[in-house]
């Protein structure tokens, strides 16, 4: 066997180790593994573990959400000992399918799993992970290895490797992929061998809460209580924290805590605005984040936050966690009907991305993003693909913030990736310097100024005064300074308000030119160009 | 430090008013590029700094302030930085029984607690040692950021009990400087952080504000920061006067530009 080959000498074996090595992709020749540089500088130097990488930007260590795309959205991952907090969709259906993606990524790089809930047996949810879509190769390899387990030979010491045998071992679980990040199919369950082989520690809060109750010592709900010490235990006990240094291979501890903040939790800050105990959450989550910091974990947290009274609570939640991400289905909303959306089952909101060992954050420039949940993969898309304009003009109508917004309409067209934008344009004349400036208009309706057909505007709508024009932006992009020459001849008439910039997905240029307009102070009628959300 | 905003706000490390409270606050943004701004503008100034850091690690602020030129571990070594790690040090409060009262009690106790060991803390930290000549300026306390003690129990009232108590010590008795962060919660209509906002709008000299952009997201223009002068004895022109100025923050430092000149679009 393969072993047995490279018993001979280095220089006979050559040949025999690199075949070896193809046919199974386990050498002794391993590349290092990534390095966490500077942020933990506490304990040497970390050694390759299996599902996580270095930040590019920071340095800091990543492991994946079990969701590639989001991944992505988030600068790369979640960095080791932060918290990712999501806020739950309204019924709750699509918040589980993150938190399980989330787990199963864990056991399929063979990390511990901690798993809290107040409202299933965490060995049911385990039971309910999607299966992992493994490729054709690593699965072969998977096979190969349980099998390379029970022949005796693989205790044989390979000698050619002798000054590697202190190097630990690339494998950690029995499945051998390393990836960075896997695709999930949610059609089908894990694998019962995968979760048996899995490392992982169940909360069941009503179990654990019928236990005799020691005296608090602090002033939260006894349930945060104790799962706070839960996870102390295991952290100190299977030596997460760096300030140990672990005896055998280090790994990565997941945390996953299901519906934090409902009622099930003991907390009443979803049933009343001023609640007893309206701090409990937030203390939790304060001790939590100072375990996770010192720690090689990492945190997935689902929130009812649509059911919490008080806003300040969630402000202040979203200042104590580091990663949030929202989601917004459509499911009983008026938007499930809406012909825009029917591609898609919800939004998703990138609320908050930490600022680690950095001044600044991976934030991405894409903001409208969408998710549908396919027979087999979860999606999240940018830009929201909207095709038949005109049809929707009526549905849009009041949707801006703005007060005269009842003559204002909007919508975002994608003909690209990229959402575009219709503007609404609130002028009495001088149309032609936005047609100059490569606005193209949408609607068709009164045609009544000559001028502004010349400069490429098709049409307005009927509204009294002031009139509304919906533009689309031409394919070849503003310039900067053009648009800028456009609002110097408008200056001395006419007013420009941009709101809700954060939704446009245009060209970089464009983009900024809009924040100019904005800014600077104008006299007298007012041009008021307003994008309107999406909502 | 960012070079940048020491011209916007005229001053040097080595010409620093003394005897003065700063207001961060930060609103529909991140502010916390002006703590490490002030963080290595106070130890290069060579001050005695107190740093109570309630919302990241100490890796975070001191790989941050490499980037700005100062040694956090150095000068911790040196004795010139007294850190508060909130994180581990409520951890350690909350899983150990410690005999000596720690400087985050309050966490232990069910009851509203009150600030005294916090207190305690910065002024022990801060106390002008006999010892020889004196090797640190001035000292500085500097909080990052008093939000979390809302979040952690603690009433407005109590927070602001707290900061007179240091303007009290630090900024009169020892003729320091004290900054310190607040969130602006906006529209979360958060009465006790407007209570604490408000309240300390009113004692500070000098309130920085970072606003994100009212018109949303972009990619050359961070945000927008307010400069607000509260000087008492000036002519009135200056009085109460107020700078706005956009913001670009680059990986080692901040560009300042008046609004609408940010550089990508002129």
């Amino acid at each position: 066997m393969a072993a047995v080959a490279t018993c001979d000498s280095v220089a006979g074996s050559t040949g025999s180790a690199v075949a070896t090595a193809s046919k199974r992709n386990v050498t002794s020749f391993q590349k290092r593994g990534p390095r966490a540089s500077g942020t933990n500088d506490s304990g040497p130097r970390l050694v390759s573990i299996a599902g996580t990488r270095p930040s590019v930007r920071n340095g800091q260590l990543l492991v994946s959400t079990g969701l590639p795309a989001l991944d992505q959205l988030l600068g790369g991952g979640l960095a080791v000992g932060t918290v990712l907090l999501i806020e739950e969709d309204k019924y709750n259906i699509y918040s589980p399918l993150l938190f399980k993606y989330f787990l199963a990524e864990g056991i399929v790089n063979g990390h511990t799993l901690l798993v809290a809930s107040a409202k299933e047996d965490p060995a049911n949810i385990l039971q309910e992970l999607p299966a992992p879509l493994l490729d054709d190769k690593c699965k072969k390899e998977f096979d190969e290895d349980v099998y390379n387990h029970k022949t005796p030979e693989s205790n044989i010491k390979m000698k050619i490797a002798w000054r590697y045998q202190l190097l630990p071992k690339m494998e950690i679980g029995p499945v051998s992929s390393s990836r960075f990040g896997h695709y999930y199919d949610a059609s089908k369950r894990m694998p019962q061998e995968l979760i048996e082989a899995s490392n992982w520690h169940g909360f069941f809060l009503p179990e654990k809460i019928s236990s005799t109750l020691k005296v608090e010592p602090c002033s939260l709900t006894p349930g945060y209580t104790k799962l706070l010490q839960f996870i102390q235990n295991i952290i100190y006990e299977e030596g997460f924290d760096g300030s140990n240094p672990q005896k055998k291979q280090r790994n990565i501890l997941r945390i996953g805590i299901q519906n934090l903040g409902s009622p099930l939790w003991g907390d009443d800050i979803c049933c009343a605005e001023n609640g007893g105990n309206s701090h409990s959450l937030t203390k939790f989550l304060y001790v939590l984040r100072g375990l996770l910091r010192t720690s090689l974990s990492a945190c997935i947290i689902t929130m009812p936050t649509h059911l919490i009274q008080n806003k300040a609570i969630i402000a202040r939640v979203t200042n104590l966690s580091d990663i949030v991400v929202g989601l917004e289905s459509f499911i009983g909303s008026e938007r499930e009907t809406n012909p825009l959306y029917k591609d898609y089952h919800g939004l998703i909101h990138i609320r908050q991305i930490p600022r680690l060992n950095n001044l600044i954050c991976d934030e991405s420039d894409v903001k409208d993003l969408a998710f549908k949940l396919k027979r087999k993969l979860f999606t999240i898309e940018a830009g929201v693909q909207w095709h038949d304009l005109s049809s929707l003009q009526p549905r849009l109508l009041g949707s801006s913030n703005s007060p005269t917004s009842a003559s204002l309409a909007a919508g975002i067209t994608g003909a690209h990736q990229h959402a575009q934008l219709i503007f609404v344009f609130l002028l009495e004349t001088g149309f032609h310097h936005v047609g100059k400036a490569g606005l193209e208009l949408l609607t068709s309706g009164d045609s009544s100024t000559s001028a502004s057909q010349s400069a490429g505007i098709t049409g307005m709508s009927h509204c009294a005064r002031p009139r509304a024009l919906y533009f689309k932006e031409n394919k070849s992009k503003v310039g900067a300074r053009q648009l800028l020459e456009t609002r110097e001849e408008h200056l001395s008439s006419r007013l420009l308000i941009l709101t809700q910039a954060e939704r446009l997905c245009m060209g970089r240029r464009f983009f900024t030119a809009f924040h100019i307009f904005n800014e600077l102070p104008c006299k007298g009628d007012c041009i008021c160009l307003q994008t309107c959300q999406t909502q | 430090m960012f070079v940048e905003l020491n011209n916007l706000l005229n001053t040097t490390p080595d010409r620093a008013e003394q005897g003065k409270l700063t207001l961060l606050c930060d609103a529909k943004t991140d502010g916390s590029f002006l703590v490490h701004h002030f963080l290595s503008f106070y130890l290069k100034a060579n001050c005695k700094v107190c740093f109570v850091a309630l919302i990241q690690s100490f890796s975070h602020y001191s790989i941050v302030g490499q980037k700005l030129g100062v040694s956090l571990t150095m000068a911790r070594e040196r004795g010139q930085l007294v850190f508060l790690e909130g994180l581990k040090s409520a951890v350690d409060v909350v899983f150990q029984a410690q005999k000596e009262p720690q400087p985050l009690q309050f966490l232990r106790e069910a009851n509203a607690g009150n600030l005294k060991p916090l207190f305690e803390f910065v002024r022990e930290a801060l106390k002008p040692v006999d010892s020889g000549e004196a090797r640190w300026t001035y000292p500085v306390l500097l909080v990052d950021d008093l939000s979390v003690l809302l979040s952690l129990g603690m009433g407005a009232v109590a927070v602001l009990d707290f900061i007179h108590y240091c303007r009290a010590t630090v900024c009169w008795e020892l003729k320091g400087n004290m900054v310190v962060l607040v969130h602006d919660s906006g529209d979360a209509e958060d009465e006790e952080n407007d209570i604490l906002l408000n309240g300390l709008s009113h004692q500070s000299h000098l309130i920085l504000r970072a606003e994100g952009l009212a018109t949303g997201f972009c990619r050359d223009v961070h945000g927008q920061l307010r400069i607000l002068w509260r000087r008492p004895s000036q002519s009135t022109a200056q009085r109460d006067q107020s700078f706005t100025y956009q913001y670009k923050i680059q990986d080692k430092s901040v560009s300042f530009f008046a609004k609408g000149m940010s550089p990508a679009v002129l």
